[in-house]
């Protein structure tokens, strides 16, 4: 009987596995960078401009301690021990609330080295909900933004959400409303956001969900005591959401002026709106970037994935410039209505980046009228109201020691926010610069230029099937050049095929090749131009860099002027095609690393 | 090999025991099935498909047991059905129950194997957290969820030829995997497409363990009656396939 003895005992052994399994309360894995808070860890600034989310106070002290505020006035006395921080000509504020983003990836630890501590999401998959959750109800050391979500959205079958490879439950009567919000509510969602979108307002045309659903959807969110939101992008969508009772918009809107009757509605119905002024200033073909100008400091500290997301643009954006300052009307006739504002940015969308973009915003919000008390508020207290963010977005006893320093008085200016000293989150100091690993440091030995036609066998054909869409790509190596073939079909966000160069030989393992300058392209073929993506970074799978190149000619790029490019870890190069659907062949006549 | 047979549940115990012997002495069949699951969730879940560690955990665990249980029990019981082993069990006074009940444990044993080793990796690797009874749960439905498999396998091991075992066996395993949605979930199939994932026995499975970890809410009373009409279909295959062995054929 001994081999049953082993059978018990290995099937105890595996059992044992599963109990030793990390839980999401559990610390000091790699990625879950966090120890419990020491007790006697004491931080007092001192002689500093303190903003506690409603108001000023002057020449006053904050002690942190615990991951909570102990403290904060004139006159506060300092306990022993206390690390002493000072604050004389610099100002306090509570950590920054983004009230909009999607948060993949590194996300959490972007925004909080611009002073965001919390973030509030509007659609992601709610795979770790359980293990954010138990995050922020601790006061532990974490180097991440915590974050609150809607989960999924709610969205019609081929709607807007469904656009970007994530699997999302999509919802087409009222009667499924009931399931479909409880479903949220047991994956873990803090609110239900729904999606009004027909494209119209982008000159297209998307599913998009009736009244009678969107309202089911609110009284379910209702019933359940969660907010309900709505993504509208124009005026007669935001009335159609106020109409089904949602208590916020998470976009302003720019096709039609914010009328008296819109107005009134708003009121009336007490809604809350996130403007977004970034992502639509992105949309509208302002640079993510102009503002950044002369602020070297937070620049700096900028990931490669921020400067990537920050450089991008929507396509098209170029022609709808004409709305940018009816947006900023929209805006200020909102805030002078009374609606309450929420400061958001819509990072990583094309022309922001988390964190960084939260300052963007405020600056555009201040550039409608808004006073910079009024700014500040609607970046801390107000989110923290309305959300019932507990402890956050302001400094007063018990507070959560989730605090900004910033330089000067963004109460003057509020471009001042920018100008951040430290971030403390649960009371510890934040590292402010980028932890971007290097695969290898210092000089690179420059390399032989490199043929990547003669290197047949590194090369795939690839479309966006491997995305769920629906075009084609055929690849031939001929001796002097690389021919691809196919058809571009609708049924993807932006069909793509073509084909795809790996310096390791497997997509996306990326290389060091730094030792390069510059690549060499040439294509010639039956479209007008190919659109070029660099995959390349920690998470080489993620937004690749892109750029459009006419077919005919040569083109040199090199590395360092391709923003948010990583040479030092290049995971592919691709060549596709990416115009009008239809049928497509190009021949990469030349493709050289000098 | 020395079987003692000296009383029922001794017979018994001994055929459970030779099961495992039988495993334990071809490493080059446990390690590999054991193995393959596991590096395909390595490749696919962490490395090529980043940041839906917990999702894929679910979807390619499925994978795995299914595997182990239609392997174990498909190719073994057609390669032992053609040695005459099942006949001679059969005509002798051994429980044939002794068989099966080894075979089903060995199964478990597989995706209990399969499961902890994709969990460790994807807790260490994927930054998959769980609540410790959310990860047992998944074990647990997994192992459990193995049935229908194990009598798809012996249905298939029953009325299949040992050479025609493996293939047929991969040819039913792979599609049955993809078109439940293992690899590429569903919902990115064409809609006529994800209507039949949705009456697959995998995919009900999957449904289950993504439902007892948190990570997507399903309707786990439909797919556990769902895999319950599977399991007893696959039954009654079986019962036909097993009246066919008198004589007919080997």
């Amino acid at each position: 009987m001994r081999i049953l003895t082993t059978v018990l005992l290995l099937a105890a052994a595996l059992v044992g596995v599963f109990f030793l399994l990390p839980t999401p309360g559990s610390e000091g894995s790699g990625e879950t960078a966090a120890e419990p808070a020491r007790p006697d860890r004491i931080i007092a600034i001192r002689d500093v401009r303190l903003f506690d989310g409603e108001s000023v106070i002057d020449s006053a002290t904050l002690v942190l301690a615990d991951g909570r505020v102990e403290s904060a006035g004139v006159g506060v006395e300092i306990p022993d021990g206390a690390e002493i921080v000072d604050g004389a000509g610099r100002t306090v504020l509570p950590g920054l609330v983004d009230a909009h983003v999607h948060a993949f990836g590194r996300a959490r630890r972007d925004a909080v080295r611009f002073g965001v501590t919390t973030m509030l999401d509007m659609f992601r998959p709610p795979d770790d909900l359980a293990t954010i959750r138990a995050e922020r109800d601790s006061t532990a050391t974490i180097d991440r933004a915590d974050l609150y979500s809607a989960g999924f959205l709610a969205t019609a079958e081929g709607g807007h959400g469904t656009q970007y490879g994530i699997e999302v439950p999509t919802i087409s009567t009222p009667a499924e409303a009931d399931h479909w919000v409880a479903a949220r509510v047991e994956e873990g969602s803090d609110w239900i956001k729904i999606v009004i979108e027909n494209g119209e307002g982008w000159g297209g045309d998307l599913p998009s969900l009736d009244d009678a659903t969107i309202r089911a959807l609110v009284d379910a969110a209702h019933a359940r005591n969660l907010l309900a939101v709505a993504h509208a992008s124009t005026r007669a969508e935001a009335l159609r959401a106020i109409a089904a009772g949602v208590d916020g918009l998470v976009h302003a809107f720019a096709d039609a002026p914010a009328d008296e009757a819109f107005l009134a509605a708003a009121r009336d119905s007490g809604i809350f709106v996130v403007p977004t002024a970034t992502v639509m200033a992105g949309a509208f073909g302002a640079s993510g970037e102009g503002w950044l100008a002369g602020r070297e400091r937070i620049a700096g500290r900028l990931s490669p994935e921020q400067r990537r997301s920050l450089a991008q643009a929507f396509p098209g954006a170029e022609g709808r410039t004409d709305r940018m300052p009816r947006l900023l009307d929209n805006i200020a006739a909102m805030h002078g209505a009374g609606v309450p504002l929420l400061a958001g940015s819509d990072a990583p969308n094309p022309g922001t980046a988390h964190g960084a973009s939260l300052h963007h915003e405020m600056r555009l919000m201040a550039d409608a009228g808004m006073a910079p008390v009024e700014v500040l508020r609607a970046a801390t207290s107000t989110p923290a109201r309305i959300f019932a963010l507990d402890g956050r977005g302001c400094l007063q006893p018990g507070c959560r020691a989730d605090v900004v320093l910033v330089d000067g008085n963004p109460l003057d200016d509020i471009a001042a926010t920018a100008d951040i000293v430290s971030v403390f989150r649960n009371g510890r100091r934040v590292e402010l610069d980028p932890d971007v690993e290097t695969p290898a440091s210092g000089e690179v030995p420059a390399a032989p230029p490199r043929d990547l036609l003669a290197e047949a066998d590194r090369w795939m054909a690839a479309s966006d099937r491997y995305q769920g869409g629906r075009s084609t790509a055929v690849l031939e190596v001929h001796d002097d050049a690389i021919a691809v073939s196919g058809s571009l079909a609708e049924g993807f966000a932006y069909p793509y095929g073509g084909g795809m160069w790996s310096p390791t030989g497997v997509p996306m393992v990326p290389a060091d090749l730094r030792g390069h300058d510059a690549l060499v392209l040439r294509v010639t073929g039956s479209i007008d131009r190919v659109r070029l993506m660099l995959f390349s970074g920690e998470d080489a799978a993620s937004q690749p860099f892109w750029i459009d190149l006419e077919t005919g000619m040569q083109h040199r790029l090199e590395f360092a002027r391709l923003a948010g490019v990583e040479a030092a870890r290049i995971g592919a190069v691709g060549v596709f095609a990416s115009d009008a659907p239809g049928d497509y062949d190009f021949r990469i006549e030349r493709m050289d690393l000098e | 090999m020395n079987i003692a047979i000296r009383t029922l549940p001794g017979a018994w115990m001994q055929l459970i025991r030779a099961q495992f012997l039988n495993l334990s002495r071809t490493p080059a069949y446990t390690l590999p099935t054991l193995l393959f699951p596991v590096m395909f969730y390595a490749f696919f879940g962490l490395l090529m498909i980043p940041g839906r560690a917990q999702f894929l955990l679910c979807t390619f665990a499925t994978f795995g047991v299914m595997g182990a249980a239609l392997f174990s029990f498909g190719i073994a019981i057609a390669m032992e059905r053609a040695q005459g082993w099942m006949r001679l069990l059969r005509a002798a006074p051994a429980p044939i129950s002794g068989v099966v009940t080894g075979k089903f444990v060995a199964a478990m044993l597989f995706a209990l194997a399969i499961v902890a080793l994709m969990s460790v990796l994807a807790a260490g690797l994927g930054g998959v957290r769980l609540a410790t009874g959310q990860w047992l749960a998944l074990a647990g439905v997994l192992a459990a969820g193995t049935l229908p498999f194990c009598l798809l396998g012996m249905a298939l091991g029953l009325w299949l030829s040992p050479s025609a075992a493996p293939a047929v066996i991969n040819i039913v395993y792979l599609p049955l995997a993809f078109l439940s949605g293992l690899w590429v979930p569903a919902s990115q199939f064409p809609a006529w497409l994800q209507a039949v994932a949705e009456w697959l026995p995998p995919y009900h499975l999957a449904e289950l363990a993504l439902h007892v970890t948190g990570t997507r809410a399903g309707d786990w009373v439909w797919s556990a009656a769902v895999l319950a009409a599977y399991s007893i279909t696959f039954a009654a295959a079986v019962a036909f396939g097993w009246r066919r062995l008198d004589g007919i054929r080997k």
